[in-house]
């Protein structure tokens, strides 16, 4: 794994040590207003959120499910834009790392280092696109290295040992495993491809592998966790919990708590 | 001139590439490799030989528009008449080959996206012929708008799966296919219907095109005398266009020119002209030119013809564009309107709403030309399912 020094890998760092799996948890900004969406952020935070992941909404999110889809269309009627996201991540001058979720092309037509180090600026430890693998991502890594923001990249069950390999030569920040085939949303179990694609990962790389996609329940979290995650991503159920007006801190803090690793 | 794209990585010049999830990019790797396979294979390149010939009804003729150029005035206008292939579309070209590939591959299951609903139709067709599952995905305003097409692919036994997120046109069933794609890796082929997406599949669908371009060389000397001096196919992501330039973009005394939707007027959001009024970005899997507003959020798109109304345009447009070996203009709603009834007027022939628009660029073009020059014009479609619109649309007329 290639290393930077920055607040992510820190964190990472600590809860390994405390044989803890961290809590991503991510909520799309914007949504359904800016401020309401910072309001969320901040439970998330107080309810244990020990990365706190946000989405960069983006028109055509072919990685996303109708929860997260309908929270971005939502998000961009109301006026979100990049520009607008870093100001609210500036506001919420959270305690933990930020990372960002968008796709690419906003960082295209900002341009790429410009968009990194704009967020940089507004405190953000890591970025991950979704739309964005390594064979196309050299413009993104050195922007990354040059402002020591921290980079993510996804992988898939369906990804190879050997090219896990090489993604983690590129990663900076985590891995980002998605736990099972589809797009994000909430789903009843983890399956056993999850469990088993996080041990084949482990064994695969030193660089910290976080699972997201489908992960909602505490039972999930714990059974990550003890395979040996270093987080669990949690999207779609605060999206969820947010419009059905459920406590977020509540749901964060019981995530939170699965991720103790006995 | 020397020309030989995509390059390994997948790119036209900075255009293309692969920007996917990266779950897709282990099925990208299998679909190139398997095409490669496929190029080499006699049984599949016979198997899908005869089907072009004896199912789709190839080659398709040059037919010499007479009346057309004799009211028009100037240069000699032909067609390339895809409307008389099978289903009355070139997409039937690229559903056939990507189809056998597919099966080729031992996939079940064919996905596909639609716009005007000619892919889908196509798509539909090959499937049944072929043996393989079918399901199509269709923003919820094209199933409106062509309906007639939808009860086609129905009949041929697709599942046509309706889209109501984003624009629901036909940027949003590609979204919509790509994450149907994502769940299901293991027995699906997504069937892509233009010359987008990420590599490999300009390549492949431009490939699966270039049929039309080859037969039109062929047949040049027998109906135009020589080469064409200008060829004009209408671009939308562009897979009629690139098939028909393919086979002439080394000769450079043969003008290539693709023609836009131009929609209303050039206002943000009444038009679909992606290279003309367009900026460079990242949309469905490839580097190309976008319709975007100035955050990179993708701008609706409008067209009178579903089939051009897509906010992007492939990789290899834009590398033609920038190399200037191809030109790029746009033909309004208007023009195409009027394109579609002086066609249908003179030569008893109804093009598809998208042909007109190459039509209407002809027409103009050819009157500044002389009379012993000649204009191809690739007629991709036939207008039968258009005539509903062209009813609602009479006042223009």
């Amino acid at each position: 794994m290639n290393s930077i020094e920055n607040s992510l890998s820190a964190k990472l760092r600590e809860l390994k040590e405390k044989k803890q799996a961290a809590l991503v948890s991510f909520f799309p900004l914007g949504f359904p207003n800016m401020n309401t969406s910072i309001d969320v952020c901040a439970q998330l935070l107080c309810g244990g959120t020990d990365i706190l992941e946000v989405g960069i909404p983006f028109s055509d999110p072919i990685a996303d499910g109708p929860t997260i889809q309908a929270a971005s269309q939502q998000a961009l009627a109301n006026g979100a834009n990049p520009k607008k996201c870093f100001e609210a991540v500036r506001k919420l001058n959270a305690s933990v790392p930020v990372m960002i979720l968008t796709y690419y092309n906003l960082l295209y037509k900002m341009g790429v280092e410009n968009f990194v180090s704009e967020a940089k600026k507004a405190g953000v430890s890591a970025i991950l696109a979704a739309d964005l693998p390594i064979e196309e991502a050299s413009e993104f890594e050195k922007a990354c290295a040059k402002h020591n923001v921290a980079t993510v990249f996804i992988i898939a069950p369906n990804t190879s040992s050997e090219r896990v390999k090489k993604i983690a030569l590129h990663t900076t920040g985590f891995l980002y495993l998605m736990a099972h085939f589809g797009v994000t949303g909430e789903k009843d179990n983890v399956e056993d491809l999850t469990i088993q694609a996080v041990k084949r990962v482990k064994k695969a790389t030193n660089t910290p592998v976080c699972v997201g996609f489908g992960i909602s329940k505490e039972e999930h979290a714990r059974k990550l966790a003890e395979a040996g995650a270093d987080g669990v991503i949690v999207g779609s159920a605060f999206v969820k919990a947010s419009r059905a007006g459920e406590s977020i801190e509540a749901l964060a803090r019981k995530l939170k708590h699965a991720t103790l690793k006995k | 001139m020397f020309y030989d794209y995509p390059d390994k990585n997948g790119k036209f010049g900075v255009f293309g590439g692969k920007f996917v999830p990266e779950v897709i990019t282990p099925l990208l790797e299998e679909l190139e490799q398997a095409y490669n396979n496929a190029k080499k294979d006699e049984q599949f390149q016979l198997q899908l030989n005869d089907l072009l010939k004896h199912f789709a009804g190839r080659p398709t003729p040059i037919y010499f528009a007479e009346n057309l150029s004799k009211r028009v005035g100037g240069a000699r206008i032909f067609l390339k008449r895809e409307d008389l292939a099978h289903l009355g579309a070139h997409k039937i070209n690229n559903a056939l080959g990507q189809a056998l590939l597919a099966k080729f591959m031992g996939k079940k299951r064919v996905i596909a996206e639609t716009g005007a609903g000619q892919h889908g139709v196509a798509t539909a067709s090959a499937c049944a012929k072929l043996g393989l599952k079918c399901r199509v995905y269709m923003g919820s305003v094209d199933v409106e708008r062509q309906a007639l097409n939808v009860f086609r692919m129905k009949l041929m036994g697709a599942e046509v799966t309706p889209v109501e997120s984003g624009s629901k046109t036909l940027k949003d069933a590609i979204n919509e296919a790509f994450r149907d794609w994502i769940a299901n890796v293991h027995d699906t082929h997504y069937l892509i219907g233009s010359v987008v997406g990420p590599h490999p599949y300009p390549l492949i669908v431009r490939d699966f095109q270039s049929i039309i371009g080859k037969e039109a060389k062929k047949q040049a000397s027998d109906t135009i005398g020589k080469l064409p001096d200008c060829i004009v196919a209408c671009v939308g992501g562009g897979s009629n266009a690139a098939g028909i330039f393919s086979e002439f973009v080394s000769d450079e005394k043969v003008k290539l020119i693709g023609v836009e939707a131009g929609g209303k007027s050039k206002k943000s959001g009444e038009h679909a002209a992606s290279i003309c009024l367009g900026t460079k970005g990242v949309l469905h899997g490839s580097l190309g030119f976008v319709l975007q507003d100035e955050f990179g959020q993708i701008i609706e798109t409008h067209s009178v013809s579903a089939g051009l109304d897509y906010p992007g345009v492939g990789p290899e447009h834009c590398l033609l564009h920038e190399l200037k070996r191809a030109e790029y203009v746009s033909a309004t709603d208007e023009e195409a309107l009027e394109a579609f009834k002086t066609l249908s007027e003179c030569e008893g022939i109804m093009p598809a709403l998208e042909s007109a628009h190459a039509l209407a660029h002809a027409v103009k073009l050819a009157k500044k030309m002389k009379k012993e020059e000649s204009i191809l014009v690739c007629l991709s479609g036939r207008g039968d399912k258009d005539v509903e619109i062209i009813k609602k649309n009479t006042s223009l007329l």
